[in-house]
């Protein structure tokens, strides 16, 4: 066993950002141990994504298509791995922690017995083995485990790792057609729902804009809308306004919600109870508005403004049009 | 229909965690224990199975020590039928034995559908329901909001970035709950003591050691530094755009 191997992903033709976070990571692995960095992905992948690519230290590049490969199924997704994993034997395979590495990973790891360790921090190489962190309690605390007997399965926490370009190389590309019959008993992928309006989702957005019981009423989220817009960010919310059906869960941040962690995060009328802080807390930069200045969120927020969101928001839309 | 679900004990979410100082372990003290989060939503979701199809029986599993009892108790509270302690002298960490564990009690015992919370919120493994599926060979569908049966065909949706997937499959499935819009409900005084006097079925599992993962060491995350209030009311809002577009450059 030795060598990397990365599952890279698309979205809307793409390769993702994620994607680009674990061949960084992939690259420094390989040349520490002096190992093949290989990639593959499922789908098609065009010519301007494969020249992108070039730019990340990859060995070979493993193609899969499927025949129908935009129609996601776990069970084919995770045959297409296999086989890869089979043909190059190698010591970490790589995923990034989306929705997507989140149910492959395991499947791969439990299917040939290897462990799986998600949402990594951080790899180091050490002598008998990898030490990788993770936080654990949404983050309260930091793990740091040794694996000592490879190979493993890793996938890492979005945005938590630097997307480093090199000189660019060129990398073999192994065009792998598979067909695999599909067992009718199986689940089948009937139809994705998006919503009416394309929106950004919080655990992919540079920057969001969140509202909590301090909204008041869920009409005056458009406040938060519209200021999302400006920014071009996402809107989130805390839990209380997604229990009480003011917003969708796919909104909420916090420990039952998602962990994020944005450039910026501003947060209106929101008080800062633990289970919100671990979902934000490692946003580079946090601002909030509240009315109470006795506010848990102001003891870790980097600038906070005391008063009536509002007064506050319309402001601060005035302002932001005002280049 | 047989209904099971996993359900984890797990530290209350409000719950300050302190390291021990040996820094592998976690203060036992001063610790409220309850069902994990996502657990909850999935015992609901097989309540209003079992409103719909009084015909259906629920179990409720879950591996640790004795004091994990407390929370199967409450499930029965809260209308599961059955319950058994899978026992062990301490909570098991690594994710793939739990999954080995579970897997095998619950090949025993035929079930249609088999829940998981999506991920339990003190290892935030988001691993082991998926990994059953593999081991068992049943479908899984994981991070589900909702599900709905018609006869022996499940359709379920899936969140996930900005969509929800819609699946359908045929049972037993394995299915992983998110949270979804369901209000969870909580146990009457009355129905907690009936609950006591219940039979937990308790089977003593042969712990199994996994030398190839050692626990380092666990540590809190930096600290932020203190933020500071740069202003009151909308008067401050050019000070904030100011700082935000000047100084850090952030928008």
């Amino acid at each position: 066993m030795t060598g990397i191997l990365s599952v890279l992903e698309l979205k809307n033709n793409e390769v993702t950002n994620g994607s680009l976070e674990i061949l960084t990571e992939g690259k420094k692995i390989a040349t520490e141990k002096k190992q093949d960095n290989n990639a593959m992905i499922i789908g098609e992948i065009n010519k301007k994504n494969i020249e992108k690519l070039k730019e990340y230290g990859i060995d070979s590049l493993f193609i899969c298509s499927t025949g129908n490969t935009n129609v996601y199924s776990p069970e084919i997704y995770r045959d297409v791995i296999l086989r890869i994993i089979k043909q190059t034997n190698p010591e970490i395979i790589l995923f990034s922690g989306t929705s997507l590495g989140k149910d492959l990973a395991p499947r791969i790891a439990a299917n040939i017995g290897y462990n799986l360790v998600t949402e990594c921090i951080d790899i180091s190489i050490v002598e008998d083995g990898y030490e990788i962190k993770r936080p654990i309690f949404a983050g309260k605390i930091i793990q740091t485990l040794r694996f000592s007997k490879t190979p493993i399965v890793v996938s890492l926490k979005s945005n938590s790792f630097a997307i480093e370009k090199i000189e660019a190389n060129e990398i073999s590309i192994k065009q792998i057609d598979v067909n695999i019959s599909k067992d009718k008993k199986l689940p089948i992928l009937r139809e994705i729902i998006q919503p009416q309006k394309e929106v950004l989702d919080v655990s992919e957005a540079s920057t969001i804009v969140s509202g909590g019981r301090g909204m008041k009423e869920p009409e005056n989220f458009k406040l938060i809308e519209e200021l999302a817009e400006i920014l071009n960010a996402a809107v989130g919310a805390s839990r209380a306004v997604v229990d009480a059906g003011w917003r969708p869960h796919s909104e909420q941040v916090g420990q039952t919600g998602k962990i994020v962690s944005p450039n910026l995060y501003i947060a209106f009328g929101i008080s800062g109870a633990i289970q919100h802080q671990v979902g934000m807390i490692n946003s580079k930069c946090i601002v909030a508005v509240n009315k109470d200045k006795n506010a848990p969120i102001f003891k870790f927020a980097d600038y906070g403004i005391v008063g009536d969101l509002f007064e506050i928001i319309p402001e601060l839309i005035t302002k932001l049009k005002n280049k | 229909m047989k209904i099971v679900i996993c359900v984890k004990q797990v530290p209350d979410t409000a719950t300050k965690i302190k390291i021990s100082e040996n820094n592998k372990t976690i203060e036992q003290t001063s610790i409220k224990y309850e069902i994990n989060p996502y657990d909850e939503y999935a015992i609901e979701e097989a309540l209003r199975l079992k409103e719909d199809d009084p015909n259906t029986t629920i179990t409720v599993i879950s591996l640790g020590p004795e004091r994990v009892k407390q929370s199967l108790t409450k499930a029965l509270a809260i209308g599961a039928d059955n319950a058994i302690h899978l026992k062990t002298n301490e909570d098991i960490k690594n994710p793939l034995v739990i999954a080995k564990i579970l897997a095998s009690e619950i090949k025993k015992r035929s079930y249609d559908l088999i829940l998981f919370g999506k991920k339990s919120v003190d290892q935030d493994n988001n691993q082991i329901g998926i990994m059953i599926g593999e081991i068992n060979q049943i479908s899984c569908i994981s991070n589900c909001t909702q599900f709905k049966l018609n006869n022996n065909t499940i359709t379920a949706h899936r969140e996930i970035e900005g969509a929800i997937q819609v699946f359908e499959s045929k049972l037993p499935i394995i299915i992983t709950q998110e949270k979804g819009k369901n209000e969870l409900r909580y146990p009457s005084l009355r129905n907690l003591m009936a609950a006591k006097k219940k039979t937990i079925e308790s089977i003593n599992i042969v712990e199994q050691i996994d030398d190839n993962v050692e626990l380092i060491k666990l540590e809190y995350p930096p600290t932020r530094k203190e933020g500071k209030i740069i202003g009151e009311g909308k008067e401050a809002v050019s000070e904030l755009v100011r700082i935000l577009r000047e100084e850090i450059k952030i928008i």
